[in-house]
């Protein structure tokens, strides 16, 4: 059994994939917590993953992707992760990162505007130019002028680089019970523009699990505009004609349940997708597919967040929850689950009966440290 | 697709006009925010009973073995004396013929076999919290097909268990892999085992009063009958003489 975990870290986000063989890929971190605030429901990320860490006695992850360097996709990282360009993000308490998964613009991209994520942008180079460590999403252009300044031949680093429409070389459905397919980003996007454009750039990924023959297929979305979710679907159905690797059971939502992720104009209650957004939804979801919106509560209308220009947009969630009702699925907002005003980790399990959602109360840890499974007779 | 409902035994009444202790301490956790993913729907009450609909949130795989909703309503029924393990009865008209249900006289709506233990030992332990989730957790793993555990008997065939027939390995063996249509049967040394035969054993052993037929079916893992035929099962018992011998 493979299981995925979705830390209620506010509109940011944090997502764990435990693999049945023990490996764990830790898809992007978010420490947004204020330890002084009392009434702050966010999870406390690092202690969260201490603890599971040190249940399966590691200090270090198999991969940790950072699918772009957005604040609310790396905060407190620095001070998490053993970093090994620098000392000072050295010690016993950090956890180690085996292989970063970054798009190519963690590297090339200059403007930056926060320090720490600069210090990530700085490990990602540091572990590109040592040629370990690393796997790189895409190749652009400004990738290869990125290397000539640095003194290093891009051909030297090709087996750290992985493109769109290719399988990550780390896991295989064969060892591992997993596949990741990369659907973003891609070169020709990048090349097209003179800034890169964090939302546009970041890791796209279909990951397909393979259980007892019963594969279970995950979109992992980042936060992708709906003008690239176009593009995906263009050149992936379309063009390569493999419309398999839009497939879904499990979809992380993109940009936390963003409207400008399913259509330009936000709607008066619910937003309207544009035609590939729309298949890819509603054509490619599996009956009782899951979705999750790695967000605040969905806001009610009229409120203050409502008319708050950031996500989690209500006429947004609105759509997703007619895709819910097609499917017979489930529409999951992290900060929601189980109960809004207790957010707990949501926890997903993947086996030959595909994706089943954790709805385990406290009564039943308690019942289970107490007293043997009951049997029926 | 809206699912329609059985509705339990009794007229509906107020939560306060429960009469059994274990009803009470359900009807209240339930009413409470204390216990998650389950909500109170209604009390009733029958002459010697409480009963609490309730419905369950369950944990459903999107690939169920068994089609388990993700929101079930069942029907808890509470006896005095406290001597009987509360009855739980799964409401959903088109509730599926699943393993480990209890044997009534009417196969709807299905009875869930929730413990193997003998209620005396369940009961130093029995909340209503604990009973609520032991519903949900038996709904999940029905649902994903994993109730039945590799080390438990499989369901009786028939009701009216009276032991267990005894195939020899060599009874096919002999008859080139087919099995004989009548067998012989003698008793072991417990009365819940028969040896069977594929002729009449030869003195000391004595055939037993019973008849055997062969009959070949398709693999049935758990049980085939899932009401008791009470009107045909006592026609059968007067058939028979002395009155009363039959068993299946």
């Amino acid at each position: 059994m493979h299981k995925l975990t979705f830390f209620p870290v506010g509109t940011a986000d944090c997502y764990r994939i435990d693999l049945e063989n023990g490996k764990k890929i830790l898809f992007d971190y978010a420490n947004t917590r204020d330890s002084k605030n009392q009434y702050d429901l966010r999870c406390d990320l690092p202690e969260e993953l201490r603890k599971d860490l040190d249940e399966a006695q590691r200090r270090n992850y198999d991969v940790v992707a950072f699918t772009h360097l957005d604040e609310d996709h790396y905060k407190g990282a620095t001070e998490f992760f053993w970093l090994e360009h620098a000392k000072k993000y050295q010690g016993d308490d950090r956890i180690r990162i085996d292989i970063m998964w970054v798009p190519a613009a963690v590297i090339t991209e200059e403007a930056i505007d926060k320090e720490e994520g600069r210090i990530i942008r700085q490990e990602a180079r540091h572990r590109f130019k040592q040629g370990k460590g690393i796997r790189v999403f895409s190749r652009p252009e400004r990738l290869r002028s990125w290397c000539e300044k640095n003194g290093i031949k891009l051909e030297d680093r090709l087996d750290l680089i992985t493109d769109a429409g290719k399988v990550t070389p780390e896991f295989s459905k064969a060892r591992d019970g997993v596949e990741f397919f990369v659907h973003s980003p891609f070169a020709k996007r990048m090349n097209d523009r003179e800034v890169e454009d964090r939302n546009d750039d970041c890791l796209v990924l279909q990951a397909v699990f393979l259980v007892q023959g019963v594969e279970t297929k995950m979109l992992l979305m980042s936060d992708v505009t709906h003008e690239v979710i176009t593009d995906i679907v263009e050149v992936t159905r379309d063009g390569k004609k493999r419309p398999e690797r839009l497939e879904w059971d499990i979809v992380k939502i993109p940009h936390h349940c963003s409207y400008l992720s399913i259509g330009s104009e936000k709607g008066e209650d619910k937003t309207d997708p544009v035609p590939n957004v729309a298949w890819l939804y509603a054509k490619q979801g599996h009956e009782k597919g899951i979705l999750v919106s790695t967000s605040d509560p969905i806001p009610t209308k009229g409120s203050a967040e409502d008319k708050d220009s950031y996500p989690p947009h209500r006429e947004a969630a609105n759509y997703y929850r007619d895709i819910e009702e097609q499917l017979d699925g489930e529409f999951l907002v992290t900060m929601e689950h189980p109960r809004k005003n207790a957010p707990k980790s949501l926890v997903i399990e993947i086996d030959s009966t595909k994706a089943t959602v954790k709805k385990q109360t406290t009564t039943a840890a308690i019942a289970a440290l107490s007293a043997p499974a009951p049997r029926a007779g | 697709m809206t699912a329609t409902f059985f509705d339990a035994p009794g007229l509906i009444i107020q939560p306060k006009a429960l009469r059994m202790v274990k009803a009470i301490a359900l009807a209240q956790a339930l009413s409470q925010p204390g216990i998650e993913y389950a909500s109170l729907f209604e009390c009733r009450t029958t002459s010697d009973a409480d009963v609490l609909v309730f419905d369950v949130v369950v944990e459903v795989p999107q690939l169920p073995v068994y089609s388990i909703n993700r929101v079930e309503r069942v029907a808890a029924i509470f006896k005095e004396p406290d001597e009987v393990v509360p009855e739980v009865l799964a409401l959903r008209a088109d509730f599926p013929r699943v393993p480990h249900l209890n044997l009534r006289e009417r196969e709807f709506p299905r009875s869930l076999c929730l413990y193997e233990e003998p209620y005396t030992d369940l009961k130093r332990r029995w909340t209503a919290a604990r009973f609520v989730e032991r519903v949900r957790q038996w709904l999940a793993i029905t649902a994903k097909g994993t109730l039945h555990q590799d080390d438990q008997p499989l369901e009786p065939l028939l009701l009216g268990y009276a032991g267990q027939i005894v195939l020899p390995h060599h009874l096919v063996k002999s008859n080139a892999g087919q099995m004989p249509e009548r067998l012989f049967l003698t008793a072991a040394r417990t009365d819940r085992f028969f040896i069977a035969h594929s002729s009449r054993p030869p003195e000391p052993y004595r055939s037993l009063p019973i008849a055997v037929s062969v009959h070949y079916c398709p693999p049935q893992q758990h049980g085939i009958i899932h009401a008791i035929a009470e009107k045909e099962w006592t026609h059968l018992q007067q058939k028979v003489d002395p009155p009363g011998s039959c068993m299946i």
